[in-house]
Parts: structure tokens; C-alpha cells; sequence
């Protein structure tokens, strides 16, 4: 009996593990070429979960085709937030003219902030369509601003300028979404059998979507080595300077580090609701970005493969541990779950401070 | 027309100033060494030609073209290579992947894709007599090996003016020797102009430069042929007497 | 220059923006301040906005139907400024602090949930201001000793005691019972109720686990239960995580004769998030659009009626939120809760919040919503609850009999 749970929670963990690891590669990407914490990781999942929803709702089309369509939108979404609010606090050339102090970029930084906070109040005060205007215009002034304050700079601005900015452009997601399509948690039913192993059963939409987030990881590991954008962006994760000598357009690898980013993140939206097709509403990600950062660390932070390992080893971790936690007598398994989680990862940084995985790009 | 061309080119990092109004010239296939004291303003000057760095003042000729705001790759498409006083090439990929690389982004590479850029890799890889560690990462080689992944990295990307910084140091004399072959093999056989600055190996610049420029306090001190900086007793009196002495014994 | 001056004046109009709602809005005479920090956003937006809605729609009623309050000789109209808590405790009790000094509201409401009804709980109490609980239902904050908390939601012991005795009634032989709950406030003084409840009824506990409310798999969790091989599951915590459990119910091919999930199984989302998944599936309510309260069959059973009925309420709800929505129980028991209030204003004949928690505790009504009664320590009793069960896309009231509005499905239909 003990067997057969630990076996069917190990299968189980194994494939959710490989959709959280999935779920996490854009964020190691992010953070290995622009150095940047993406805070707003989450809502960029709700997003690809929305999509999925919205494209098997209205148009009938099967979640495996909505995969390419998010990770266009998401890769479309992510040039529009770098050049629009990430780029100028990044110096991708590390060369620049005119010093903007780290002051103004607070202070920019600080606008948007605030901006933020009025739209929260705003739209709980005024009819739902003067604020949504309001929200718009205010957008379009901060990235006016932006431009006014930014461009080329000779220092980059202060991290917690990139933190504030990443954890806005999740705010504005959430909102947006709200806005359009209520707070309502929703969900679709995508049925395709499933699969009675005896000990455990896996629907076949849960077989699927860790097979499709292989599938993704696999075809990142081909971009890497095998395309020149690839070995470029690979190039840059490691050395940025070495990469720009070499002759590497690193502001152009920025952006299409954080547009790829981001799509990969919108993507696993999508495998995400193949495995849990319900719940899906614009508060969604919260839960997903404590276990992503959680994952990336594990995985050693700025290699994506490392999340994908990490996100498997995270999740056999925490179904497993269940099982045993269970047979402890007169405690509450999935309390202490998490705990025990938690506790392997101190215990795996102790021995590999790096993470999991040696870095490699 | 001058391969490379400074004009009152100046540098400040807060109050200091590192790089303070030089000119020079490079021709094509020179071999020149810029050459001075620690704190001269070298690595700065370096960093400027290429790019790392944007003047406070004056301007970058490269192949005709002003290059004073380009980034660094710009000047990398336009046929600048650049080594560095500590190698570093990129640890995780192949030695193989690692001159691919140079090859992909330097001047020559637009149209190449990676399986070709790989097959341009091993050419250089024989060059450097690397081939045992082709498929190795690059961050497990001993310094010197690192050394040779930098220039074939570098030298793959077809450059007509090889920056290489401190490219003997921490060798032996009889590996300087070889050093100074190689880099006159590239310059005779590629027509590649090569920038050295060795710092101490006065072996070395007597043996390779042409063209010595001496740089003192960020300002230029004299720019003139080798036999005769050796001479010049301003560059003399900026280095200690001891090694006047030496640079007049090795003559 | 140029620039300065568009970054000030930016920055100038993003402040103004901040600090515009919360300018202290001071009662004028003949105004009765209503203070709310709702939540508009986070994990209750759904249900906040349904209250706010509902709260609209019975203030609309009261100062233009009904014509206003009669207090202290003058006709005083309701006037209701919420903010926006986030679904956060920290905003809870900073927006009540603002509410109560610096708005100077005469009455407070409670934020839904349970969690975040306690949070601002202290505080109420703290400026003796009344605060009344339409959205938290957990038995533990009427253990606290509050004074001014007044409930008009029906409390969490009491969610299941008509699921259990329907189970009784129509399946004799069906003894296990499992529990799979969300460990929230909420959640656990529900199953508490449930527990005790099936102890009483001869039930069987096979399986009594929590989850952390915010979970994203509960796989481990379901094949444990599967292995007690219960008849009946309940369950269930606030929104997703419901709609996860039956999700994930199904995808493990687990089939109770029963399953009742709170809160999420009886809102309309959730037909449409699990489509066939959802027949048979019951959830406890507070009141359901189709509930048969009147003002005849308040007559009848000799209680005070107030208040708009079923269909006006509806239709000022659609009004108050600008489309064609049906209220749910969430804006249903804080529009009641509303409607308490004016009847203990009238009765005190005061605005003093003593007099008025004095007169709230002798108050006994019916309305739209249904009975209203408190206890001494504020805790709903007038009030009971309905089983709601999803049949063919449509939620139907099967339990009590006297309400039902269609017959109860059982056992339920297999997931397939």
C-alpha cells in the first residue's frame, strides 16, 4: 500500500515537475542574460492560461495548438514591455553618453509605482470604463517619459528599479485581464481518457502536457547549440563583455533574451492548463511565482536547463515527501510538505551553492 | 589611409583622468606595442579603441569610418578582434563552439550558420595545435591553452586589427618566443595589424613592435620606431634606471 | 527645463490620483456613512464585488424606494464609501483605521472571508464601531469576545447539517464519510461543524486531511483519499482550489455516491469551468436565486419583513453593477446585512453604536435573504442554509425539502 502511493506520487510528481520546470525557463533566461528578477512571472503564466481558455472556449482549438499562438503572444508582449519599460534600465552595450543619475531613474521608477497604486484605487471608485482609459493614457505617458528620461546611459539604474518595473507589468497584466474578462475563475474540459496504471491513473491531457514541455526543452536545447541566435544569447549569458568583442549585437540579445523569456513563460501557460484546467482567473500566478523562484534557485538561476531539471526535482520532492510525510502518525502531510521542500532545498544549496546543475548557457 | 585613428582622445572616471588627449595612428599590418609604467592609462586606451569604453572627448577612426559612439560589436563587424590580459573564454562551451563563435559575429561571419561556423572552428583549432581539446569546455584548460582559445576566437572573426592585451604575460621565454613568432605569422601570412601591449617583456617588444608608442600618466609620452624609443632617454626616466639598464643590454 | 516641468506635472497628476479618494468625506446632517474595505482585487475579488454590489443595490432601495431612515426626528439617506483591501489583511486594518478617523463613518462592514473578517475585527472594536460580518463565517470570531461584530452570514457549523441529513435520509448504508478542506479559517470551522454533525448522525470519518489554501496539485492528496474508498467527500475552501479538487476528483477517477464542495460548487463559474464534471456536484448556500421568501410567507410565520423582494433586488443588483448579472449569496447577505442595520437604527432611534448593537441584538426579521436572528455574542442563528446540486448546466435547490426547487440527483452521475 505504501508502495504503491509513494510509486503513483513519484509518477505523478515526475510529470507536474516537468511542467513547473518548464514554467521556469524563461525566468532563468531572463535573469541569465539581463540580470533582471522577473516579479511579475506569475501574471506572464495567467496569460498563457488565458489563452489556452479564450482559444478552446470560442474557437474549439485543442490546447496543443494554442502553444504556438502563446508563445507568439508572449514573445510579442515581451519587445513590447523591454522596449517600453525594462531597456532603459538595463545597459545592454554598457556604453553611453549622457549620465542619467541613479536619482532620476528612482524617481521614474517611483512614478510608475505610483501610477499603479491610483489605477488600484481608481478603478475600485469609478465606472469600469473611465478607468480603463485613464489606464491607458497613463501607460502611454509613463512610456513617453521613459523614452524623455531613458536611452543611453552610462550606469544601470538601480535594481530595485528592475524589480519595481517587472513587479508593475505584472500588476498591469493582472488588471487588464480583470478588466476584460472578470475575476471570475474559469475552466475548460479538454477530455482525452486517461491512463489506469493500477497504482496511480494519468489522464492523458497530464501525459501530454509534460510531453510537451519536454518537447519545449528539448527544442530550446537545439536553439542553443544549434542556431547562431542561439549560440549568441548562450555567448552573452556567460560573458557579456567577451560576447560584444566578438562581434554579438547584445542590444538586439536583450530584447530577444526577454521577449523569448517571456514567451516561454506565456507558453507554459498553456502545458499548465492542460494540467489543471480550472482555476484560471487573473490572480492565478501568485502561486506559481514563489514556486518558479523556488525552482530557478534550485536550478541554479540563470540556466534554463537547470530550471527544467530543478522544476522535475522539485516536484518529485513534493508529491513524494506526501507519502511520507503520511506515514508519520498524526500530522498533516501536506503541511509539512511544503516544509519538507523547503528544507531539501537548503539542504541541496548547502552541498551545491550553484544549484543543481553546473551553469551552462 | 590609417587603419586606425585617435584624435585627442580623453578619459575621466569621476575626477581621475585615465586617458588624457592622445593621438595616433595604426597603418594596415603594422606591428605596434603600446607600452608604459602600471597606471599608464594602457588597458584604458585599449578599452576606448575598442568600444568597451566611449571617450569623454575626441574621436575613433577605424577603416575610414567614425566609430567615437559605436558599441563594441560594431567595431567588431567593422574588423576589430580583442583579446584580454586574463583570458576569458566562455567557460561552458567548447573550445570548437568558442571559435565558432568568433567566426559567426566577427567581420567575415554574416551569412555563416553554426555547423559551418564549427568546420571554420577546426581550421583554427589546428592552427593553435588545440585539436585534443576540440569537443572540451573551455573553462577547464590551463591559462596558456585559454590564451590560444582567446586569439583563435579572436582570429577567426577574419579582424584587420587584432587588439591583444598583455598577450605574454605570465609565459616563459621560451613560450614568449613562440608567442612572437606566432603573432608575426599573423601579421606576415593574414596581413592582420596587431596592437600588443606588453608592459614588461621588453624581449618581446624588441623583438615584434615596429612602432612603440609610450604612454606616462594617461598622456602620450613618445610614438616612434622601436630602435629608438629603446634609446629615448624620456622613456628612460619613466621607467627606473634598473631597467634603462636592461633595455640597453638587450639593445 | 521642458522636461522637469512634464515630469512634475506627471508626477503631480499620479499623486493627485492617490490622494483624490482618500480626501475625508464628512457626513453632512441628514447622512448616514457606511464605511467598507472591500475586495476588488486578489484572491475575493470575486465575491467582494458581488458585495459591493449587493450593498448598492439595497442602499439604492432604502434611499429612494423606501424613502431614507427615520432617526432622531429627521429623514437620514445611507451613503457607502468603500475602498479597495486587496483581498490583503495589512489593507484591512489600515483602510478601517481611515475609515473610522479620517472618514468618520457611522457603521463599518467586514471584508469577506472569514481570514480577513477577523483581521479588521480588533479594530472595530478598538473605536467601539459596529461592524457587520455578511461574508465570514467562520464560529471562532464570535469566540473572541467582540462586542460590535454582528453576523448575518449563517456560520460555518452549520454549512452541513442539512447535507448530512439528506445523505441519512435517502441512503441509510452510506457511512464513510471523507473530508478534504483548505486550511483557512473558513474551511476548518465548516468541517468542524461537519465532523461533529456526522459524529451525531453515526457517520464515519475515513479521511479528515487539509491543504494549504493556495495549492496547485492535489494529486498526493486524492490518492490517499481514493485508498478510504468513502461514499461521501466533502470538501472544498474558496474558489480555485474547489474547482481543483473536483478537477482533480475526476482526472483520478475517484467516484463518491456524493460530493458537496463549499463556496466554489455554487457559483455559476463553476458549470461553466467543469462542464459535465459539475453534474451532481452539491454545495452549501446562503441563498440562491430561486429561493421562495416573501413577504406572504413572512406574515405567515408572524415575522417582520423588510426590504426589496427577490426579483427587485435582482433587478437593482443589475442596476448597481452596470450589467446583466445575477447576484449570487455574496451580495445577497451583505445587502441583508444592510437591511439589519436600518431596522436597529430605526428601532435605537439613535446613531450611538451602543444603542444600535443593543437594538441589532433584539432584532429578529425576514427578508429577500430570509430569516435573521443574532445571539448574544452576535453569531447568526435566524438563518438557515440550502443544498444547492448542479443538474444539466443548472443549479437546483434540493435540500431542505421544503425549499427544494427540484429533486436531488443520487448517487452522482460517475465522472467519466
Amino acid at each position: 500500500m505504501f508502495f504503491e502511493q509513494l510509486s503513483g506520487n513519484l509518477v505523478q510528481g515526475l510529470i507536474l515537475g516537468s511542467v513547473y520546470g518548464m514554467a521556469t525557463m524563461g525566468l532563468s533566461l531572463i535573469f541569465g542574460v539581463l540580470q533582471v528578477v522577473n516579479v511579475g512571472h506569475g501574471a506572464f503564466i495567467m496569460v498563457g492560461a488565458f489563452t489556452a481558455l479564450i482559444l478552446f472556449q470560442s474557437l474549439g482549438v485543442p490546447p496543443i495548438l494554442a502553444i504556438p499562438v502563446a508563445l507568439l503572444i508572449g514573445m510579442c508582449l515581451g519587445m513590447i514591455f523591454y522596449y517600453g519599460a525594462v531597456k532603459p534600465l538595463v545597459s545592454p552595450s554598457g556604453a553611453g553618453i549622457r549620465k542619467v543619475g541613479r536619482r532620476q531613474l528612482g524617481k521614474a521608477a517611483g512614478v510608475f509605482v505610483a501610477v499603479m497604486i491610483a489605477m488600484r484605487i481608481l478603478s475600485g471608485v469609478l465606472d469600469l470604463n473611465i478607468a480603463f482609459s485613464i489606464f491607458i493614457a497613463i501607460i502611454l505617458m509613463y512610456a513617453f517619459l521613459v523614452y524623455v528620461y531613458g536611452g543611453r546611459r552610462q550606469e544601470k539604474g538601480p535594481e530595485l528599479a528592475t524589480l519595481l518595473v517587472t513587479f508593475s507589468l505584472g500588476v498591469i497584466l493582472e488588471e487588464v485581464v480583470k478588466q476584460i474578462f472578470t475575476s471570475e475563475a474559469r475552466g475548460y474540459n479538454w477530455d482525452l481518457g486517461k491512463l489506469d496504471l493500477g497504482f496511480t491513473v494519468l489522464p492523458f491531457t497530464k501525459i501530454l502536457a509534460s510531453g510537451g514541455s519536454l518537447t519545449v526543452a528539448v527544442l530550446l536545447y537545439l536553439w542553443f547549440n544549434k542556431t547562431r541566435a542561439g549560440m549568441a544569447m548562450r555567448s552573452v549569458v556567460e560573458d557579456s563583455v567577451g560576447a560584444r568583442v566578438c562581434g554579438v549585437n547584445v542590444d538586439w540579445q536583450y530584447a530577444l533574451s526577454f521577449s523569448l523569456g517571456i514567451g516561454l513563460t506565456v507558453t507554459s501557460g498553456v502545458l499548465l492548463t492542460m494540467f489543471i484546467p480550472v482555476g484560471i482567473n487573473p490572480y492565478m500566478g501568485g502561486g506559481y511565482t514563489l514556486k518558479a523562484f523556488v525552482i530557478a534557485v534550485l536550478g541554479g538561476l540563470a540556466s534554463p536547463y537547470g530550471a527544467f531539471f530543478g522544476g522535475v526535482v522539485f516536484g518529485l520532492l513534493e508529491n513524494g515527501s506526501y507519502t511520507l510525510l503520511a506515514a508519520l502518525p498524526g500530522g498533516e502531510p501536506f503541511a509539512l510538505t511544503r516544509f519538507f521542500s523547503f528544507v531539501m532545498l537548503l539542504v541541496i544549496l548547502l552541498i551545491r551553492p550553484t544549484g543543481l546543475l553546473r551553469r551552462k548557457g | 589611409m590609417p587603419l586606425l585613428k585617435c584624435e585627442h582622445v580623453s578619459k575621466r572616471f569621476g575626477g581621475m583622468v585615465a586617458v588624457d588627449d592622445v593621438s595616433f595612428e595604426i597603418m594596415s599590418g603594422e606591428l605596434m606595442a603600446i607600452v608604459g609604467p602600471n597606471g599608464a592609462g594602457k588597458t584604458t586606451m585599449f578599452n576606448l579603441i575598442n568600444g568597451v569604453f566611449l571617450p569623454d572627448e575626441g574621436h575613433i577612426w577605424f577603416a575610414g569610418v567614425d566609430v567615437t559612439r559605436f558599441p563594441s560589436y560594431k567595431r567588431a563587424h567593422l574588423g576589430m578582434g580583442r583579446t584580454f590580459q586574463i583570458p576569458r573564454p566562455f567557460a561552458s562551451a567548447t573550445v570548437q563552439e568558442n571559435i565558432a563563435i568568433g567566426a559567426m559575429f566577427g567581420a567575415a561571419g554574416g551569412e555563416l550558420n553554426v555547423e559551418e561556423a564549427m568546420e571554420v572552428a577546426d581550421e583554427y583549432i589546428d592552427l593553435i595545435g588545440l585539436k585534443a581539446h576540440r569537443n572540451k569546455p573551455a573553462g577547464g584548460l590551463t591559462p596558456i591553452e585559454k590564451k590560444l582559445v582567446e586569439i583563435a576566437r579572436a582570429l577567426a572573426m577574419k579582424p584587420r586589427l587584432l587588439l591583444m592585451d598583455e598577450a605574454m604575460a605570465g609565459m616563459n621565454p621560451k613560450d614568449i618566443d613562440q608567442m612572437v613568432t606566432f603573432i608575426r605569422h599573423i601579421r606576415d601570412v593574414e596581413g592582420i595589424a596587431v596592437v600588443a601591449m606588453v608592459e614588461h617583456i621588453m624581449r618581446a617588444v624588441a623583438g615584434l613592435a615596429e612602432r612603440v608608442m609610450v604612454m606616462h600618466q594617461g598622456a602620450k609620452l613618445v610614438d616612434e620606431p622601436t630602435r629608438e624609443a629603446l634609446n629615448d632617454p624620456r622613456v628612460i626616466e619613466v621607467y627606473l634606471g634598473r631597467q634603462a639598464e636592461e633595455f640597453n643590454a638587450k639593445g | 527645463m521642458k522636461r522637469k516641468v512634464l515630469f512634475l506635472s506627471v508626477f503631480l497628476l499620479a499623486a493627485a490620483g492617490m490622494v483624490l479618494p482618500a480626501l475625508p468625506c464628512h457626513a453632512s446632517d441628514g447622512e448616514i456613512l457606511i464605511g467598507h474595505p472591500a475586495c476588488l482585487s486578489g484572491s475575493y475579488a470575486k465575491a467582494g464585488e458581488q458585495a459591493v454590489g449587493g450593498i448598492q443595490a439595497i442602499l439604492d432601495w432604502v434611499n429612494n424606494t423606501r424613502g431614507g431612515i427615520a432617526v432622531e426626528g429627521r429623514k437620514a439617506s445611507l451613503v457607502y464609501k468603500y475602498y479597495d483591501c486587496e483581498s490583503k489583511k495589512e489593507s484591512v486594518t489600515s483602510l478601517l483605521e481611515r475609515l473610522i478617523t479620517s472618514d468618520k463613518v457611522h457603521f463599518t462592514f467586514a471584508p469577506y472571508s472569514s481570514g480577513l473578517t477577523l483581521a479588521g475585527a480588533p479594530i472595530a472594536e478598538k473605536y467601539g464601531m459596529i461592524y457587520m460580518d455578511h461574508g465570514g463565517a467562520s464560529d471562532k470570531i464570535f469566540q473572541q469576545g467582540f462586542e460590535y461584530v454582528v453576523q448575518t452570514i449563517g456560520p460555518g457549523s452549520l454549512y452541513h447539517a442539512g447535507t448530512l441529513e439528506m445523505v441519512k435520509a435517502i441512503d441509510p448504508s452510506a457511512k464513510k464519510v471523507a473530508l478534504a478542506y483548505a486550511d483557512d479559517e473558513f474551511a476548518r470551522s465548516v468541517m468542524k461543524g461537519a465532523e461533529e454533525r456526522a459524529a451525531e448522525l453515526g457517520f464515519e470519518i475515513v479521511f479528515n486531511r487539509t491543504y494549504p489554501a493556495k495549492v496547485t496539485d492535489l494529486t498526493p492528496l486524492l490518492s490517499d483519499l481514493k485508498a478510504s474508498n468513502p461514499d461521501v467527500i466533502i470538501g472544498g475552501g474558496h474558489f480555485e482550489d474547489g474547482q481543483l479538487l473536483n478537477r482533480q476528483l475526476a482526472d483520478l477517477g475517484i467516484q463518491p455516491k456524493l460530493l458537496s464542495l463549499i463556496a466554489a460548487a455554487t457559483l455559476p463559474a463553476f458549470g461553466e469551468a467543469l462542464g459535465d464534471l459539475a453534474e451532481g456536484v452539491m454545495g452549501p448556500s446562503h441563498w440562491e436565486y430561486g429561493v421562495t421568501f416573501s413577504e406572504k410567507g413572512a406574515k405567515k410565520l408572524g415575522k417582520m419583513w423588510i426590504g426589496p423582494n427577490q426579483e427587485e433586488f435582482v433587478a437593482l443588483f443589475k442596476k448597481a453593477v452596470g450589467k446583466d448579472m445575477i447576484p449570487d449569496y455574496h451580495a445577497a447577505e451583505a445587502g441583508a446585512a444592510v437591511l439589519a442595520l436600518v431596522l436597529a437604527v430605526e428601532k435605537a432611534d439613535s446613531l450611538d453604536p451602543d444603542d444600535v448593537r443593543e437594538a441589532l441584538g433584539d432584532l429578529e426579521f425576514m427578508s429577500f435573504y430570509g430569516g435573521w436572528n443574532i445571539d448574544e455574542t452576535g453569531k447568526q442563528v435566524g438563518h438557515s442554509m440550502v443544498d444547492v446540486q448542479w443538474q444539466k448546466g443548472q443549479r437546483v435547490i434540493v435540500w431542505p425539502v421544503a425549499a427544494q426547487t427540484g429533486k436531488p440527483l443520487y448517487p452522482k452521475p460517475d465522472f467519466k
